[in-house]
C-alpha cells in the first residue's frame, strides 16, 4: 500500500499516521443505497459480482449511520431534496458524496422540468461527478477511484492549511 | 372485430339513447361522450349491464385542450429547428386567471374493460366549468378510480365530486398550480437549493429561462 515508511527488528514498522488512517478511510467506503432512478441499475450492476465492488471494500449499508459515502444515482427530484438531506445529515463525519449521472450532476435531461432539482450540488456537497446518462458500472467504479485518490491526498493531522 | 363493436353499439344505443351526446368507434375501440349530467348514470349501466359488463377501470386520465388543433409543428416544407421557444405564449402569470377559451376545455377520459366480454371501452365526459373544472366521481363505481381522480386533480385541476381523499398525489408538498395544464410553463414557478444558514431547503423563483428541447425535424414533399 506504500504506508510503510521503515522496518525495524522484532516486526516493527513505521508509518505516518495520515497515510495509516487514509489506508482504513479508502480501503472500507460504505456507500449508502440512495437509488433514485436508472442509474440505480448501473449502481447495483457495479455492486454485484461482475464488477464486484467488494474487491475494493465498498459494501452497500441499507442505513446512513453505517456510511461513509453517498452515492446519488439518479434525477433528484425537488420532492425528494429534503429526503436526500436529511441522510446525508444523518451520516457521521468524515463523509464524501459522489454524484452519478446527468440528473444528479445538473439536472440532466430534466434540466428545465418543473420539478426537478438542477443539481444535486444545490443540496449537499459533492466531492466527485460521474458523467453519463447513465454512467456504465466501470465508470461508477472509476469515478469511486478518484475519491480513493482524493481522500489519499488529504492530510488530517499534518494539516496542509498552514502552508 | 367491428361486427361485435356494432353489437355494442345497437346495444347501447337502444338502452341509453339520449344520454349518450356521440358514439365513435376508431381504432377497433368504441368511445362514448357523455354529458356531464349523465357521466354517473352511464358508467354505472356500463358497469352493472349484463351485455356491457365493464367491471374493470383500467385507465382515467385529464385532457386539457387549451391549444388543441394548433399546429405547433406544421410546416410548409422540410425544417429543423432546436431550443426555439413555442409559437403560442401565454403570460406565467401570478393571477391565477385561466387564459379565454371557447368552448369546453377539460375532459376526463375514462378506459374501461369487460374481462367477461374481452371488450374494452372508451368514456370521455367534458368538464362544463372552464374556471373550476368538475365531474362527478366514479369511486364509487369502480374503486380504482380514486388515484386516478387524484392524477388528474393534482396534473389538471380537475375536480371530482364526490372522492372520498382528493389530494395531490404526485407533484411536491405544497405546490402551487397544475403542471399538465398547457398554460403551465414547464421550467415551473419554483426551483429549490440548500440554504446553509437556515439548514433547509428553501424555494426560490426560478432562475433559467423557458426552453423547448425537443429537436424539430419536418420532412417536406410526399
Amino acid at each position: 500500500m506504500g504506508i510503510i515508511q521503515g522496518t525495524m527488528k522484532e516486526g516493527f514498522v513505521t508509518a505516518k499516521l495520515d497515510g495509516l488512517i487514509n489506508w482504513a478511510r479508502t480501503g472500507s467506503m460504505w456507500p449508502v443505497t440512495f437509488g433514485l432512478a436508472c442509474c440505480a441499475v448501473e449502481m447495483m450492476q457495479a455492486g454485484a459480482s461482475r464488477y464486484d465492488m467488494d474487491r475494493f471494500g465498498i459494501l452497500f449499508r441499507p442505513s446512513p449511520r453505517q456510511s461513509d459515502v453517498l452515492i446519488v444515482a439518479g434525477t433528484l427530484t425537488n420532492k425528494m431534496a429534503p429526503a436526500l438531506r436529511k441522510v446525508y445529515d444523518q451520516m457521521a463525519e468524515p463523509r464524501w458524496v459522489v454524484s452519478m449521472g446527468s440528473c444528479a450532476n445538473g439536472g440532466g435531461y430534466y434540466h428545465y422540468s418543473y420539478a426537478v432539482v438542477r443539481g444535486c450540488d444545490r443540496v449537499i456537497p459533492v466531492d466527485v461527478y460521474v458523467p453519463g446518462c447513465p454512467p456504465t458500472a466501470e465508470a461508477l467504479l472509476y469515478g469511486i477511484i478518484q475519491l480513493q485518490n482524493k481522500i489519499k491526498n488529504t492530510n488530517t493531522i499534518a494539516r496542509q492549511d498552514a502552508a | 372485430m367491428s361486427e361485435v363493436l356494432q353489437k355494442l353499439q345497437s346495444h347501447l344505443d337502444a338502452s341509453l339513447g339520449a344520454k349518450l351526446d356521440k358514439q365513435t368507434i376508431a381504432f377497433n375501440q368504441l368511445t362514448l361522450e357523455v354529458l356531464s349530467e349523465n357521466y354517473l348514470e352511464v358508467a354505472q349501466f356500463l358497469r352493472d349491464d349484463e351485455i356491457c359488463g365493464f367491471d374493470q377501470l383500467s385507465d382515467l386520465c385529464g385532457v386539457d385542450y387549451l391549444t388543441y388543433g394548433q399546429g405547433e409543428w406544421d410546416t410548409g416544407g422540410s425544417s429543423f429547428t432546436r431550443g426555439v421557444k413555442r409559437d403560442f405564449s401565454f403570460d406565467a402569470d401570478d393571477s391565477g386567471d385561466a387564459p379565454e377559451f371557447e368552448g369546453k376545455r377539460f375532459a376526463v377520459v375514462t378506459h374501461l374493460l369487460s374481462v367477461k366480454n374481452n371488450q374494452r371501452i372508451r368514456l370521455k365526459v367534458y368538464c362544463d366549468d372552464n374556471q373550476a373544472p368538475k365531474v362527478a366521481s366514479i369511486t364509487e363505481i369502480w374503486n380504482s378510480a380514486n388515484w386516478y381522480e387524484r392524477e388528474a386533480f393534482d396534473l389538471f385541476g380537475i375536480l371530482f365530486d364526490g372522492h372520498p381523499d382528493l389530494r395531490r398525489i404526485l407533484t411536491d408538498y405544497g405546490f402551487i398550480g397544475h403542471p399538465f395544464r398547457k398554460d403551465f410553463p414547464l421550467i415551473g414557478q419554483l426551483e429549490m437549493r440548500y440554504d446553509e444558514e437556515q439548514k433547509r431547503v428553501v424555494y426560490e423563483p426560478v432562475s433559467i429561462e423557458p426552453r423547448v428541447l425537443v429537436p424539430r425535424i419536418v420532412r417536406g414533399g410526399k
